[in-house]
C-alpha cells in the first residue's frame, strides 16, 4: 500500500468510516448479471497528486455464488485489492444468497495509476469483470468529499 | 433558428389581440366559457440532489433551473427511501442566503456530520456518523424549510415532490402539494440569519409537506422505516401515521404490518403483484386525502423492462390502466421522455439492463427513439392504446438531473445527464389569470393534459387547436382556425373560441362534421443551449449543413387514432406485455413492428394523416407576430366528415425523414442504438468536424463555442463517433397532448369531461 501523504492522511484519520456510507439501493446507479445485482459503486474525492482511489459497492440478489476477478476503469490503470483484503489484482468473493459489500473500512477495491484527479460530483465509466457473470459496464459515482 | 424567411417574404400581420371567429352559432362548445387566462410556463419535476443520489445542493439545483435555464416553475423531486448526505448544504458564496449560509461543509457532508449535528429520526438505517435519514424526515424538516424559503426568496414558483421508489415497479415522479407553499408567505418577512431549530433545521416554515412526507412514508417502497414518522420505532413521538385507505383491506391485509401502520409486502415470488396491489393503494390514498393536489407519473417507464411478477421492474399497459382507473385526476399521464438525454445509454435504456431470474431483459423497447421510450414514440402503440380508450392521460418529459457524468456540474458538456430546463421541458398552460402562479395551479395545469414536451428548445410555442366546421353558416375556413391559433401562440395562451377544443380537451362534434385542425409553433431564433456550433452530423449525412446549437424544426406530424372506449379490466384485450428483447429489438437496429404486440397494448388505426413542413404544395406559412416580432409557423388540416370518435396528436422533428440511423422514411424515429456509446460496435455516425475551440476533457468548460466534435465522444478507428450529449443536441422532437373529437353517437371520450 503506498504511503500516504499529509493530505490524505486525515482521510484516514478521524472518520468513523461504515458500510452505511453507501447510498440506499433502487437506483439508476444499478447493474445487473445474470447471477447478482451490483449496487452503486462509488469512491471519494481524491485529491491532486492522489495515486489511487477506494471503491465501494455492494452485491445483492446473489443467485449463484460468482467472483469479482476485473476492475477496469480509464481513470486508473490498475487495481487491486485493499483493505482488510488487500492483494494484487481484483479477487473477490461474492457467496450466493447473501449481501457482500466493498467498504472503505473493510475490504475494498483500489484503483491504482489514477491519470487524473477525481473530483465530486462526476461519474465515471468503471467495467466490472465477473468470473461467471462476464463483464459489466458499469459507473463510478465520486459522492463525498475527501473530508466528512 | 428560424425557418429561413426574410421579412420581405414574411406575411406581416398584426396580430396582436386574440381574435375570435364570426360564426353562427357553434353546433356545440367544447370548451367552457369564461376560462381563467394563463399562460404556457415551462418546468422540470424530476431531478435530483445530493439528499438522494444527485451530486448538487439543493440551492444550486434551484438556481440552475431557474436561473441559468429560466425554468418558470420547479418541482424539486429526489427519490424515496433514506440518504445519508445534506443536500441543504452550499457549496459556495453564491449560492448562500441569508438563512443559509456559506459553512466550511459542502452538500455531501453527511447528516451527523453537520455542524450542528443533525438526528435521523425512525428505524435506524447505517451507522454513524453516517446513518441515514428516511426522506420522509428529510422532507419534512429540511428539504421542504428550504424550498419554501428559496421560493419565497428568490419569488419563483417551488415545490417539492419525490421520484418515488415504487412497489412492484421502478420508478414516479409524483408529489402531494397540501400544504405546501402558502399564500401567507407573500406577505412574510424572511428572516435575515439561519434560525438554528432543535432539529437541526435553519428556517421555520409557514407551510408544510407533511402530507407528501406522509404519502412518502406510507408508500414509497424504498421506505422501510417501520416508526410511523416518529423519533424511534414505538416511542410513539412524532407523526404517528397510519396509512389506512378507507374502503381498503389495511389491517386486514396480509402485507399490513402492524407496527409500521402500512403495507410492507413480502419479498419472493410474487413481489411485483403484491407491490402492484400496494400502489394502487398508494394513488387511492391520494385520491382520498388530496384528490385536487396530488400527481403521480410514472418516470422512464420502459427502463426496467416489462412487469415482472416476482421482482420490481417496469410496467405493462394495464398497470397505468389500473392507476388511472383508480385515480384519473392523479394518475394521468407518464414520463415516456425520460431524462438522461446525455447517457452512454439515452435515457437509460440498454438492451439486457434488466435481470428477470436470472434471465437479462432489454428495457422495453431496447432503446429509445429520438430520445423517447417505445410506449410513446411508436405510433399505434401503448400511448395511442391509452388515448384510444379516450383516456386522460398524458407525456411529459423531465431531465432526471443526476450529474454530468465525467464533467462537473458547471461544465456544459455531459456524458451523463442535462440539468433542469437544459435540454428538455415540458410546457404546461397554467391558468393563474393575475395571481403568480402556485403549486396547485400548476398542478392543475399538468391534470388538464394542456401540455408539450420538446427537447433543445426545438419549440417554444405551441397552439394545437381543431374546431368544428359544417356546411352552410357555421362553415369556418381553415384561415379563421389559423387566425386563432395564431392569436393564442403570440400571446403564449390558449384559445376561448366556442366550438374549438386545444391539448387536454375535447370537441363535441355531430357525425358528418368537417375538423379543422391548426397549428402554430414558434421555433425560437437564435442558439439553443447546446454548446457545440459544428454542424449536426446526423443532418450532415444527408447534405444538411445546420449547426448542431441552431437547430430547425424540419416537419410536424399530425397523427389521429381512433376512439373505441375502455378496455374491462381481466379482460384479454386489457392486459399485454410488448414484444421482449429481440421479439422487438432486433440486433441489426429494426423493429418487429405492432404485428408483434397483442392488442391490448396497441391501436392500430392510430397514423399520421398529415405531415407539414415549408415544401410542397401547402407548405406552412411564416408570419411575424404583432407582439414581439418573433416569427411563427401556422398550418392547418381538414379532417372531413368525421364519423367516430377520434383524437388528434402532433409530435415533431428537426429530423427529416430518412436520415441514416435516425429516421426511417416516414419519419419515424429509429432505435436509439447507433448513437450509445455503450457499446461502441453499434456506433454508426461519424463526427467529423474538427474545429479549433475544443475544450481537453479535464479542464472545465462553461462557453458556449465548441466548434468541433469534442473530445469526450468515443472513437472507432480513430473516427471519432456521436453520442452522449452530441447525440441528445443532434436529434431534437416535440410531442404534443391530444386533443380528443367526440362525435355524438359514437364512442364516448369518457376520460376527458
Amino acid at each position: 500500500m503506498n504511503r500516504v501523504p499529509h493530505r490524505r492522511g486525515v482521510l484516514h484519520t478521524g472518520l468513523a468510516l461504515s458500510l452505511s456510507l453507501a447510498l440506499p439501493a433502487a437506483r439508476a446507479c444499478e447493474f445487473f448479471t445474470t447471477n447478482l445485482r451490483i449496487v452503486h459503486p462509488w469512491t471519494r474525492a481524491t485529491a491532486r497528486d492522489a495515486s489511487f482511489a477506494v471503491v465501494c459497492m455492494k452485491f445483492d440478489d446473489v443467485a449463484q455464488a460468482d467472483r469479482l476477478i476485473g476492475v477496469e476503469t480509464p481513470v486508473a490503470s490498475g487495481a487491486e485489492m485493499g483493505g482488510a483484503g488487500a492483494g494484487p489484482g481484483v479477487d473477490f468473493v461474492i457467496p450466493e444468497g447473501r449481501e457482500s459489500v466493498l467498504s472503505e473500512a473493510g475490504t475494498h477495491v483500489r484503483l491504482t495509476g489514477l491519470k487524473f484527479p477525481l473530483e465530486v460530483a462526476r461519474e465515471y465509466p468503471l467495467t466490472l469483470v465477473f468470473e461467471k457473470g462476464g463483464v459489466v459496464n458499469a459507473t463510478l459515482s465520486v459522492d463525498y468529499t475527501r473530508f466528512k | 433558428m428560424n425557418f429561413g424567411f426574410t421579412k420581405s417574404q414574411l406575411a406581416l400581420a398584426a396580430i396582436a389581440a386574440i381574435g375570435s371567429a364570426t360564426l353562427a352559432t357553434a353546433p356545440t362548445a367544447a370548451t367552457a366559457a369564461g376560462k381563467t387566462p394563463g399562460k404556457y410556463v415551462a418546468g422540470d419535476f424530476h431531478n435530483h440532489t445530493t439528499c438522494s443520489d444527485g451530486s448538487i445542493s439543493m440551492q444550486k439545483l434551484v438556481h440552475k433551473a431557474t436561473d441559468q435555464w429560466s425554468l418558470d416553475w420547479f418541482v424539486q423531486a429526489g427519490h424515496g427511501g433514506n440518504g445519508n448526505r445534506n443536500c441543504t448544504l452550499v457549496e459556495d458564496e453564491s449560492l448562500a442566503t441569508p438563512a443559509y449560509p456559506l459553512t466550511s461543509q459542502g452538500p455531501t457532508t453527511t447528516w451527523q456530520n453537520t455542524s450542528p449535528a443533525v438526528a435521523p429520526k425512525g428505524l435506524v438505517s447505517g451507522s454513524a456518523p453516517n446513518q441515514n435519514m428516511w426522506r420522509w424526515q428529510s422532507i419534512q424538516e429540511f428539504q421542504y424549510p428550504l424550498i419554501e424559503y428559496l421560493s419565497a426568496n428568490k419569488n419563483v414558483p417551488l415545490f417539492i415532490g419525490v421520484e418515488s421508489v415504487v412497489a412492484g415497479h421502478e420508478h414516479t415522479s409524483m408529489s402531494v402539494i397540501t400544504g405546501q407553499i402558502p399564500t401567507a408567505l407573500d406577505s412574510a418577512t424572511l428572516p435575515n440569519a439561519p434560525i438554528y431549530n432543535a432539529n437541526g433545521s435553519r428556517y421555520t416554515p409557514l407551510g408544510s409537506a407533511t402530507a407528501l412526507a406522509q404519502w412518502e412514508y406510507c408508500f414509497d417502497r424504498g421506505d422501510t422505516d417501520t416508526s410511523r414518522g416518529n423519533t424511534a420505532v414505538g416511542s410513539g413521538v412524532g407523526n404517528n401515521w397510519n396509512c389506512a385507505v378507507t374502503g381498503s383491506l389495511n389491517a386486514a391485509d396480509p402485507s399490513w404490518n402492524a407496527t409500521a401502520q402500512k403495507l410492507i409486502p413480502a419479498g419472493g415470488s410474487g413481489t411485483g403483484t403484491r407491490g402492484h396491489a400496494k400502489t394502487v393503494e398508494a394513488v387511492k390514498w391520494m385520491v382520498e386525502n388530496h384528490p385536487n393536489g396530488s400527481y403521480y407519473i410514472p418516470a422512464h417507464l420502459e427502463r426496467a423492462g416489462p412487469f415482472y411478477a416476482d421482482g420490481n421492474q417496469g410496467f405493462n399497459i394495464e398497470h397505468l390502466r389500473d392507476f388511472n382507473n383508480a385515480a384519473p385526476k392523479v394518475a394521468f399521464g407518464f414520463e415516456t421522455q425520460p431524462g438522461h438525454g446525455a447517457s452512454s445509454n439515452r435515457g437509460e435504456y440498454q438492451v439486457n439492463r434488466n435481470n428477470f431470474g436470472g434471465t437479462l431483459v432489454d428495457s422495453v423497447g431496447g432503446t429509445t427513439y429520438g430520445g423517447t421510450g417505445v410506449y410513446g414514440a411508436q405510433i399505434g402503440g401503448v400511448w395511442d392504446a391509452l388515448l384510444g380508450e379516450g383516456r386522460g392521460f398524458w407525456f411529459f418529459a423531465s431531465s432526471d438531473w443526476h450529474n454530468r457524468g465525467s464533467f462537473g456540474p458547471d461544465d456544459r458538456r455531459s456524458t451523463q445527464d442535462f440539468q433542469p430546463g437544459e435540454y428538455q421541458r415540458t410546457s404546461v398552460l397554467v391558468r393563474n389569470g393575475s395571481d403568480k402562479l402556485r403549486p396547485q395551479t400548476i398542478v392543475d395545469g399538468l391534470r388538464s393534459g394542456n401540455a408539450f414536451a420538446a427537447s433543445g428548445q426545438l419549440i417554444d410555442r405551441l397552439a394545437f387547436i381543431a374546431c368544428a366546421s359544417y356546411a352552410g353558416p357555421a362553415a369556418r375556413s381553415n384561415a379563421q382556425v389559423e387566425a386563432l391559433a395564431a392569436a393564442a401562440a403570440t400571446n403564449n395562451t390558449d384559445i376561448t373560441a366556442s366550438g374549438c377544443a386545444t391539448m387536454g380537451e375535447k370537441l363535441v362534434v355531430r357525425p358528418g362534421a368537417e375538423i379543422v385542425v391548426a397549428v402554430v409553433v414558434r421555433d425560437p431564433a437564435g442558439a439553443n443551449n447546446s454548446p457545440y456550433t459544428f454542424p449536426n452530423p446526423s443532418l450532415l449525412q444527408v447534405g444538411v449543413s445546420q449547426p448542431v446549437n441552431m437547430p430547425m424544426l424540419d416537419h410536424i406530424d399530425l397523427i389521429r387514432g381512433l376512439v373505441t372506449g375502455y378496455k374491462t379490466p381481466g379482460t384479454a384485450d386489457y392486459s399485454g406485455e410488448w414484444p421482449r428483447n429481440t421479439n422487438w429489438l432486433k440486433t441489426d437496429g429494426t423493429t418487429a413492428g405492432l404485428s408483434a404486440v397483442p392488442a391490448a397494448a396497441k391501436n392500430t388505426s392510430a397514423a399520421a394523416i398529415k405531415t407539414f413542413n415549408g415544401n410542397g404544395a401547402t407548405p406552412w406559412v411564416a408570419f411575424q407576430s404583432g407582439v414581439d416580432n418573433s416569427v411563427f409557423v401556422k398550418m392547418s388540416y381538414r379532417i372531413p366528415a368525421v364519423a367516430a370518435s377520434q383524437y388528434v396528436r402532433l409530435r415533431g422533428s428537426n429530423m427529416p425523414p430518412s436520415v441514416p440511423y435516425e429516421t426511417d422514411a416516414s419519419g419515424n424515429p429509429l432505435a436509439d442504438l447507433y448513437t450509445n456509446a455503450n457499446d461502441p460496435t453499434k456506433l454508426k455516425i461519424a463526427c467529423t468536424t474538427v474545429g479549433a475551440n475544443v475544450p481537453a476533457n479535464g479542464v472545465t468548460y462553461t462557453g458556449t463555442a465548441i466548434d468541433g466534435c469534442p473530445n469526450h465522444l468515443p472513437t472507432v478507428a480513430g473516427q471519432k463517433m456521436v453520442a452522449f450529449d452530441v447525440a441528445a443536441w443532434s436529434d431534437l422532437w416535440f410531442y404534443s397532448n391530444p386533443i380528443y373529437v367526440e362525435v355524438t353517437g359514437s364512442t364516448a371520450v369518457a376520460g376527458v369531461k
